[in-house]
């Protein structure tokens, strides 16, 4: 088995837990507890923990592969352009012109994006960015490389201004009565029986340019079929009164959201997995914030429908998929990986400040 | 706000080592000033100094200590102290800041 080289995000912290041989590795956006071997323990101790200057790079760099590489799907590290074990089939995106990426604004014109949901101007570097990704002795990228960078500017944007968990943690707020939160609660849950309905449309785009991923591609999109109905089916088992029309209105940053997704589906496949991996990524805790609410005012009916879908996805290893995507793709030309970083910095602006859009939404009509 | 990364160079430095099975196997000794490279290589990089230094291709130098480890960009120019099938040792009289410099400088 060929190593695969990693390199700790410039965030991550290692702290080891008293009487254990247990770590925890910490971002600002994740942390996890990890336990390892007698000899792990010292590896990671002199590491992460002493910041041991002594190792040459060689051995700092295999000590980072035997601690970092199993845990590549935790948000933790780079993933580095280690030849050996990328594809080197011909790169198969399609090209466009660079000047259609110009700036945000050019780009939303010429995709039929709405403006207000991207950035003013764009903000990942990406020169940096293929310095790292540049397969050494080619001029191709690694798009694991990619993902890796994509990932961790996802997270930091996402720490910035992604509004999701004071969603679900200002909503009792604004929420004075039971009545008020169920048809906030309808309101969230509506918002993704779009993105359900809208899902099968997207990953149908997506299928031209999937080369080596068509199989799973067409098996994820099987295993998604139907998952708007556990939707309908947790809206449907609100109690009387009947829900506001509101709450079954599909608020425009949703909709900019899917249509983001669409245009990414058609045009680049590493963008389009990694959207993939951002509408999969694992909420990190046991139970869907969604699901805590509605059983802490009541609605226990739909909590269980709604829960459902969470359920499907966990069992199905739904989480991981984008990144197992990545896998197959093959290296990427300088222009196809610079217009994946694009594509990537659109798809990552939409899904970071949907959920304040959202938030704004209920606001205005309780 | 933007997006960058603060550890590029590092890995670069740290990965070209790691690959060093890529590295040149038809390299010839030479103690000439102003060798060029004909790829990015890695590099051991030595502050002149008083030891006296014999290495497999039998080139004396003198020096005191490994100051820095890094790669040599295509068209950098510097004096070849060793090399071996992985590494090509490189010297500089006054203390060497190893960058990854664009093709063609002169800097060392």
């Amino acid at each position: 088995m060929k190593t695969m080289f990693c390199w700790p995000y410039e965030e991550l912290t290692v702290e080891k837990l008293e009487a254990t041989r247990a770590f925890r590795f910490s971002t600002p956006w994740y942390s996890s507890v990890v336990e390892t071997t007698e000899q792990g323990v010292d590896l990671i101790d002199a590491l992460f923990v002493q910041k041991n200057s002594d190792l040459s790079p060689q051995e700092t760099l295999h000590s980072y592969a035997a601690t970092l590489a199993p845990l590549l799907h935790e948000p933790f590290s780079y993933i580095l352009s280690n030849h050996d074990i990328v594809k080197s089939d011909q790169p198969t995106d399609s090209v466009l012109s660079g000047d259609v990426f110009l700036t945000p604004a050019v780009f939303a014109k010429n995709f039929g994006l709405e403006t207000e949901h991207l950035p003013q101007s764009w903000t990942w570097d990406t020169e940096e960015v293929l310095k790292l990704a540049q397969v050494e002795g080619t001029e191709l990228y690694s798009p694991l490389t990619l993902f890796s960078v994509f990932r961790r500017f996802f997270y930091l944007e996402a720490n910035e201004k992604d509004q999701t968990q004071s969603l679900y943690t200002n909503l009792p707020e604004f929420c004075p009565e039971r009545e008020h939160m169920k048809n906030a609660l309808a309101s969230v849950i509506s918002q993704n029986l779009y993105v359900t309905e809208s899902c099968q449309k997207v990953l149908t785009a997506a299928l031209p340019l999937a080369g080596n991923n068509e199989d799973k591609l067409l098996e994820f999109a099987q295993a998604e079929e139907g998952h708007d109905q556990i939707m309908i089916s947790a809206l449907k088992a609100f109690p009387e009164p009947a829900l506001k029309p509101w709450s079954r209105e599909v608020a425009p940053s949703t909709k900019a959201l899917m249509e983001t997704f669409y245009r990414v589906a058609q045009n680049n496949f590493l963008a389009f997995a990694f959207a993939i991996y951002l509408f999969e990524r694992p909420h990190f805790e046991e139970t869907h914030p969604v699901t805590k609410l509605l059983k802490t005012y009541d609605f226990h009916e739909a909590a269980e429908k709604y829960e459902r879908h969470h359920i499907i996805n966990e069992a199905g290893g739904h989480d991981h998929i984008g990144f197992e995507m990545i896998k197959e793709i093959p290296l990427l030309t300088k222009a196809a990986a610079e217009q994946a970083v694009r594509w990537c910095e659109a798809m990552s602006w939409v899904m970071t400040t949907h959920s304040a859009a959202l938030l704004q939404n209920i606001r205005k009509h309780i | 706000m933007k997006k960058t990364i603060a550890c590029v160079a590092m890995i670069a430095s740290a990965t070209a080592f790691a690959k060093t099975e890529k590295a040149p196997t038809d390299r010839k000794p030479s103690n000439e000033s102003g060798y060029t490279f004909a790829g990015c290589r890695p590099a051991y990089a030595f502050h002149q100094g008083n030891d006296e230094y014999k290495n497999d291709c039998n080139v004396p130098m003198q020096f005191v200590k490994v100051d820095a480890i890094g790669m040599v960009r295509p068209g950098t120019k510097v004096d070849v102290l060793a090399c071996d099938e992985k590494h090509v040792v490189v010297v500089s009289s006054t203390p060497i800041n190893f960058r990854c410099l664009p093709p063609g400088v002169v800097e060392l």
